[in-house]
C-alpha cells in the first residue's frame, strides 16, 4: 500500500511519514502542491494525506484537478481551517474524509485503515463492537461467535446503533432505520427493542446507554 | 481639545432665524418710521387744505366787514383759532391769542404751514397773506388760522394701523412658513439621525445617500468612506487574528504527534510520563488556540446582517448534547436534553451558537464531578432561551460577574481550561442581541447558565419583517 503525504510543515510531516511506515504502508512525501499533482498523476498511490495550506498550489486546487483526471483514490483532507462550510467544500470537491490538526495519530491510522479496506472492496461489511460482530450482507449479528436470535426490526435497530457506535443516536433516526416497514413505529417501540436488545447483548459485554432527551449510545461496558 | 461650539452656531435652524429674521426685523421697523411719516404728511395735507380754505374765507369776509364784525359772526368751534395782523405783525384782531407770526412767514407770498404749541395743546398754524381791497384799499393783511391736531393724529394713526399690522402678520406668517419648511427640510436628516442611533456598535454598514438631502449627501458620503476605512480596519484585524490561530495549529499538530509517535517506541522508564506530558501540553495549546480563533471569530463583526440566516435553536441544541454525549459519558456524568419538542428559530450565525453551546457544555461537564448530572434545556417565553444546568460546585455568587472575563479562571477549580470559553459565550451572545444570565441549579445547588435571545425579528436582524 502506497501512500502520499502533502504536507509542508517539516515537523507535521515527519511524524506522518513515521507512522504510517510503522503501520507498514510505503509513505512518500511532497511538499508543495504542484509537486503533490504531479506525483499522485503519475504515480501508483492507493491514499493521499493532504493538507489545504500549501505553497504552490493550493490543497483544494490539487483535489480539484486529481478528480477532474478522474483519479479516484481516497483522500484525506488534513486542515487548520474547523469552520463547517471549509468542510463542506473539501468534501464536495471529492475528499473522503477530513481531520482538523490538531489530531490524534491513532484516529488518523483508523481512517487510513477504513478508506484503504473500503478501496478493496469487501471492507465495511462486517462490524464489530467487543465481541459483539454484525454481518451487514448476511443480515446476521453474533455475540461471542454464538448467533443472536433477533428480529428483523431488532437486527435494523442493532446496525445503526453498531454503525455508529460511540455515538449518540437519537430515537427518530432508528425510527427512520425501521421505515422501511411501511407501518408507524411509535418511540415507545423503540424503547421496547432497546430493552430486548440490552437483555441479549447483556453476557458479551455490550451496553446500550441512554441519555435523556438525546437517544442511544452503543459501547462496549 | 478643541474649544467647545455654541450650540447656536451647531443649529442651522437658529443660524437661518437668526441671518433672516434679524434683517426682516430691521427692515419692519424702517418702514414702520417710513409708513409713520408719510402717514403723518398724508393725512396732514387735506385738513391742511381745510384749514387754508377757513383763512381765506375769512379773509374775504374781513375784506367785506372788517375785522372785529369778521371775527364776531364767524362761529367758532371749539379748537379753531384766528388772529388778523398788519404785515408788520402787528394784531388787529384775534378770538385767541395765538403765537407771533414769524417774520418769514409774514413775508411769505404764498401761506406757510407750522407745528406750534398753544394753551398746552399741539396746533397747526397756517400763516396767509392777502391783500385787501375795501378794508384798507392797496394793503395787505395777514391772517393765521389755527386747529388743534387730535383728529390729524388720529388719521395719521389709523393710516399707519393699516401699514403696521399687515405687515406684522406678514413677518409671523413668514416665521411660521419659514420654521415649518425647516422642519420639513430637517425631516430626512432626523431620519437619518434615528436610523443611525438605533444602529448596533457593531454594525459597519454604509448609511444610505439616498435618504438624506442633497446638501447633507457630501457629508454621508465622505462618513460612508469613513466607515468603509474603519471595517477595512477591522477586516484586516480579525483576518490577522485567524490567521495567526490556524498557522499556530500545525506546528501543534507536529508537536503532538512527534510526542504521540515517541511513547510508541520503547522508552527508559519514566519518560512516557513526559512525553504524555508534552501530548497533553500540545493539545491544550491547541485547545487554547481553537479558543482563540473562536473568539476572533466572535468579536463584533461588520458582516452580520449578511451572515446571520434563520436557524433551529432546538435542533442545534440537540446536536450538540448528542455530540457531547460520548465525553460525558466517559466521564460519569449524566446528561441530557429537555427540549421543547418544537422547533426555535432565530436568525443566527450557527457555527458562532454551536460554539455557545458546545463551551456552556464543556464547562459544566469538566466542573461536575463524576456521576453528576448535566441538563442542556431549550424553552421559549418573550423569545427562545438555551439553559445549561449542573448539580457541579456551582459559582460562588462574588465570582460571577467576573467568569465572563476573558482568561479568569475560578480559583482552586483545578481544571485545566483556557480561560475562554464563557468569554465565548458571552461575545456569541451579544452579536446575536442575547442576554446572558448565571444563577444556581434547581434547589440552589450546581451552576445554571441561561441565554436568553431576543423574539424573533425584534433585534433588528433578518426577521419575519
Amino acid at each position: 500500500m502506497r501512500i502520499l503525504i502533502v504536507e509542508d510543515d517539516g515537523l507535521l510531516a515527519d511524524s506522518l511519514i513515521r507512522a504510517m511506515a510503522a503501520a507498514g504502508y510505503a509513505a512518500d512525501l511532497a511538499g508543495d502542491g504542484e509537486l503533490a499533482l504531479k506525483m499522485l498523476l503519475d504515480g501508483c498511490y492507493d491514499l493521499a494525506i493532504l493538507d489545504l495550506n500549501l505553497p504552490r498550489l493550493d490543497g483544494l486546487a490539487v483535489l480539484k484537478q486529481l478528480r477532474a483526471a478522474r483519479r479516484a483514490l481516497p483522500v484525506i483532507i488534513l486542515t487548520a481551517r474547523d469552520m463547517v462550510e471549509d468542510r463542506v467544500k473539501g468534501l464536495d470537491l471529492g475528499a473522503d474524509d477530513y481531520l482538523t490538526k490538531p489530531f490524534s495519530l491513532a484516529e488518523l491510522e483508523a481512517r487510513v485503515r477504513a478508506l484503504l479496506r473500503r478501496g478493496q472492496g469487501g471492507g465495511g461489511a462486517c462490524i464489530e463492537c467487543g465481541d459483539l460482530s454484525f454481518d451487514s450482507a448476511g443480515r446476521r449479528a453474533s455475540l461471542c461467535d454464538e448467533t443472536l436470535d433477533l428480529s428483523a426490526r431488532e437486527l435494523a435497530v442493532l446496525e445503526t446503533l453498531l454503525f455508529r457506535q460511540g455515538k449518540v443516536v437519537s430515537k427518530e433516526q432508528l425510527i427512520d432505520s425501521l421505515c422501511a416497514w411501511d407501518e408507524e413505529v411509535s418511540p415507545n417501540a423503540i424503547e421496547v427493542y432497546i430493552h430486548r436488545l440490552r437483555k441479549k447483548l447483556e453476557p458479551g459485554g455490550v451496553v446500550i446507554r441512554t441519555l435523556r432527551g438525546l437517544g442511544y449510545l452503543m459501547d462496549k461496558a | 481639545m478643541p474649544a467647545p461650539i455654541e450650540d447656536d452656531i451647531l443649529s442651522l435652524k437658529h443660524q437661518l432665524v437668526n441671518w433672516l429674521f434679524t434683517p426682516i426685523f430691521l427692515l419692519l421697523l424702517f418702514t414702520m418710521a417710513v409708513g409713520y411719516v408719510a402717514a403723518i404728511k398724508l393725512s396732514g395735507q387735506p385738513y391742511d387744505l381745510a384749514l387754508l380754505e377757513r383763512a381765506r374765507l375769512l379773509a374775504s369776509q374781513l375784506d367785506r366787514t372788517g375785522p372785529d364784525v369778521a371775527l364776531l359772526a364767524w362761529p367758532e368751534p371749539e379748537g379753531l383759532w384766528f388772529s388778523l395782523s398788519d404785515t408788520q405783525g402787528k394784531r388787529l384782531a384775534a378770538n385767541a391769542d395765538l403765537p407771533q407770526p414769524r417774520p418769514d412767514d409774514l413775508a411769505a407770498a404764498t401761506p406757510r404751514f407750522r407745528d406750534a404749541f398753544f394753551l398746552g395743546r399741539k396746533i397747526r398754524l397756517v400763516t396767509y397773506r392777502f391783500s385787501t381791497s375795501r378794508y384798507q384799499p392797496g394793503g395787505e393783511l395777514v391772517v393765521q388760522a389755527a386747529e388743534a391736531v387730535e383728529d390729524r393724529v388720529k388719521l395719521s394713526r389709523s393710516i399707519l394701523s393699516y401699514i403696521v399690522v399687515p405687515q406684522f402678520l406678514f413677518i409671523l406668517i413668514a416665521g411660521l412658513a419659514v420654521w415649518l419648511g425647516l422642519k420639513r427640510g430637517f425631516e430626512p436628516v432626523e431620519r437619518l439621525r434615528r436610523t443611525v442611533a438605533r444602529r448596533r456598535g457593531d454594525d459597519l454598514s454604509p448609511l444610505d445617500e439616498e435618504m438624506a438631502p442633497s446638501e447633507v449627501r457630501p457629508l454621508i458620503r465622505e462618513m460612508n468612506r469613513h466607515i468603509a476605512r474603519s471595517r477595512g480596519l477591522m477586516e484586516q484585524h480579525q483576518r490577522f487574528v485567524a490567521n495567526a490561530a490556524h498557522q499556530l495549529r500545525t506546528p501543534f499538530a507536529g508537536l503532538k504527534a512527534q510526542a504521540e509517535l515517541a511513547r510508541r517506541a520503547p522508552v527508559p522508564a519514566g519518560t512516557d510520563a513526559l512525553l504524555e506530558g508534552i501530548c497533553e501540553g500540545a493539545v491544550r495549546c491547541s485547545h487554547l488556540v481553537n479558543q482563540l480563533l473562536t473568539l476572533a471569530r466572535n468579536e463584533p463583526a461588520p458582516r452580520d446582517r449578511e451572515i446571520f440566516k434563520p436557524l433551529d435553536l432546538e435542533r442545534l441544541a440537540q446536536e450538540a448534547a448528542r455530540d457531547w454525549g460520548p465525553e460525558a459519558l466517559r466521564r460519569g456524568i449524566d446528561l441530557g436534553f429537555e427540549g421543547t419538542g418544537t422547533s426555535l428559530t432565530l436568525p443566527g450565525d450557527e457555527q458562532a451558537l454551536r460554539d455557545l453551546i458546545d463551551n456552556l457544555l464543556d464547562n459544566a461537564i469538566h466542573y461536575t464531578p463524576a456521576g453528576g448530572w448535566v441538563t442542556l434545556r431549550t424553552g421559549n417565553g418573550d423569545g427562545a432561551w438555551l439553559g445549561v444546568e449542573d448539580n457541579g460546585p456551582g459559582i460562588p455568587e462574588s465570582e460571577r460577574e467576573r467568569v465572563f472575563d476573558r482568561f479568569y479562571r475560578v480559583a482552586g477549580s483545578g481544571q485545566p481550561g483556557s480561560g475562554l470559553g464563557l468569554a465565548i459565550v458571552l461575545e456569541v451572545a451579544r452579536r446575536h442581541g442575547a442576554g446572558v444570565e448565571l444563577g444556581t441549579g434547581p434547589g440552589g445547588i450546581g451552576a445554571s447558565f441561561r441565554v436568553h435571545f431576543l423574539p424573533y425579528g425584534a433585534n433588528g436582524l433578518p426577521g419575519k419583517e
